[in-house]
């Protein structure tokens, strides 16, 4: 926390360029793409580009829904997305709480290999796990995007290092009490991990909303594809519609963006959690 | 529970704490069935079918015979696999200084007391939340040649435009600059709790004995930062080993190779061609479990060599 290395004012200057030019670059990009996506099909590549649309064109909007099934698409990934968040954070909370709270024999081993699988990478499970989706006849069906990827390592390590830091005194008075351990659980660790959670439920999203290679592979109908998949179709079939593709990115980040408005804690935290695992 | 019970009804509360033990491994066992089930059925048994496709002539359909070690000798005698091994490291290399040095620097200059410390941390944030394949069809707009802004600005100071997704040379320059772009943000946040990790009292020790400031940063906060720089360089490498989608989302053509003459290409996208595309499968385990090796190969080695030199509290 102490400042230590600007002292004199124009080195805070220079601070501030520093921030400033990077700011600009990060956020740029996002402004431009939302201005480009109001312009005129010919403005959008016309040299010098303009910032500002020389006539706003909303229409663009209701262009990409109806030439790519965007609408749907995005119907698809709400979804896929909602399902897999709420798999993530139940899935998580019973193994977390198992593994933190529970004294059962091989805790510690079975919780070691958990945490080991996230070594392995997800390329090595494509290809059977396309076979595996064949068996299950979910090949091209939005349970293959959900039923596989309900549980993670990611949150069960999240929410065990939570549930270790809550005192003890708390479930042994529940426990002379004759509660259960789901009681326990649900009625006192549960509303104790909302913060935990929510982490655990922004990384989900993200995870979920932003995923393009599994549906990639395993989604080849129009109207089952998620939102990456329909940008890149569009973008393969309309490249000369920059426009278009520009809403279409538009309505894409957007909702990524609105909830890290609201959730811009949970976020940093989640990360910075992750980042001390490696201590 | 530290006080003897009575002898006379000691036999009950025997039983009573076996029946409560054996209640709480049944409990236990119900909250871990999902997972359990999960990681069977979704991990562990692709895992064991992954092994054994690498040594059949898996196609996308029909049965698959045993090859032996085939695919592994075609790995190595295939120049595409060269071409997007190298791509690979040259992309892991480059990004691991570019996406991680940037990430400190910021980091170190937001851990200072000054205003619009939270706005700038939510600003260099803001790519990592956005969606992959939108940010990167964005750039595939900035960084085109004839009417992208990069260009234009390039142009405005009087110089050649620079020919970022059309020319072989530039292709893998493009995606490394796309995904540090998005990665930054990621490296600067883990930094920044790193940093306030370090306890005060260190500097303030340090400033009487006349430490200049440089001093105190290189003695007192890197050695310090240690773990968390170590652990954000073996994720961002393990994340670069693995990258698909800015490569895939910059690059596809419509003849299926990854930026012009497969300058884009690295090893997930070309798994994936093979795999899906060509129907290879058996080849593309393969290359999957090559990976693989790496990856663990360099886990290991990163762990060997972070007993060397990171400082642990």
């Amino acid at each position: 926390m102490a400042s230590t290395i600007l002292r004199r004012p124009w080195e805070r200057l220079l601070a501030y360029i520093v921030l400033g030019i990077t700011g600009f670059v990060m956020v740029f990009p996002f402004i431009y793409m939302f201005l480009s996506s109001l312009k005129p099909s010919a403005e959008v590549v016309q040299v010098p580009p303009t910032l500002w649309p020389s006539e706003v064109r909303w229409s663009n909007y209701l262009e990409v829904l109806s030439i790519v099934p965007l609408g749907t698409q995005l119907i698809n990934t709400i979804i896929v997305t909602v399902l897999v968040v709420l798999g993530w954070v139940l899935t998580s909370v019973l193994a977390g709480y198992a593994f933190a709270r529970l004294e059962f024999p091989g805790r510690e081993w079975l919780f070691g290999a958990y945490l080991a699988t996230l070594m392995v990478p997800f390329a090595v499970l494509i290809v059977p796990m396309y076979r595996l989706m064949l068996v299950f006849g979910w090949v091209d069906r939005l349970e293959a995007l959900i039923i596989p990827w309900l549980f993670t390592a990611y949150g069960t390590f999240l929410l065990r290092q939570f549930f270790m830091s809550v005192p003890r005194d708390l479930e042994d008075a529940a426990l002379i009490d004759g509660a259960s351990h789901w009681g326990i659980l649900f009625r006192i660790f549960l509303p104790l991990a909302r913060p935990a959670i929510a982490t655990l439920a922004t990384f989900a999203f993200l995870y979920a909303w932003n995923s393009f290679l599994w549906p990639l592979i395993i989604i080849s109908s129009p109207a089952r594809k998620v939102v990456t998949q329909g940008l890149v179709d569009l973008q393969a079939l309309y490249a000369a519609r920059v426009d278009l593709i520009m809403a279409g990115s538009t309505l894409a980040v957007l909702p990524t963006l609105i909830v890290f408005l609201f959730a811009q804690r949970y976020f940093i935290e989640g990360i910075a959690t992750s980042g001390l695992a490696g201590r | 529970m530290t006080k003897q019970a009575p002898a006379a009804l000691s036999a009950t509360p025997a039983r009573r704490h076996l029946s409560r033990r054996v209640r709480l491994w049944i409990d236990a066992f119900g909250m871990l069935l999902p997972t359990i089930l999960g990681v069977l059925i979704f991990f562990l048994v692709p895992l064991a079918i992954s092994f054994y496709l690498s040594f059949t002539d898996a196609r996308l359909f029909g049965e698959p015979n045993l090859i032996g070690f085939n695919n592994y000798q075609r790995a190595l005698s295939d120049p595409t696999f060269y071409r997007a091994m190298w791509n690979t490291a040259a992309f892991s290399m480059v990004t691991l200084v570019v996406s991680t040095v940037p990430a400190l620097a910021l980091a170190v200059i937001l851990n200072e007391r000054i205003a619009g410390r939270t706005f700038f941390r939510a600003v260099f944030f803001i790519p990592v939340v956005a969606s992959v394949v939108g940010v990167t069809l964005l750039w595939r707009y900035l960084l085109n040649i004839d009417f992208g802004f990069v260009n234009y600005v390039i142009r405005l100071f009087g110089f050649e435009p620079i020919p970022w997704l059309t020319s072989p040379e530039w292709g893998l320059i493009s995606v490394i600059l796309v995904f540090s772009w998005k990665t930054i943000g990621y490296n600067m946040v883990i930094f920044l709790a790193g940093l306030q990790g370090v306890p005060p009292q260190l500097y303030e020790a340090a400033s009487p004995d006349g430490a200049s400031r440089w001093q105190q940063f290189l003695f007192i906060t890197v050695p310090m930062l240690s773990p968390t720089t170590f652990f954000v360089l073996v994720t961002t490498l393990i994340n670069c080993l693995q990258v698909f989608d800015v490569p895939v989302a910059l690059g596809l053509t419509r003849s299926n190779t990854i930026g012009p003459a497969d300058s884009m290409l690295t090893i997930v996208p070309l798994l994936w061609r093979e795999a899906f595309i060509g129907g290879r499968m058996g080849y593309a385990s393969a290359l999957a479990w090559l990976l693989f090796v790496i990856i663990l190969l360099l886990t290991l080695i990163q762990f060997r060599l972070s007993r060397r030199w990171v400082h642990y509290e």
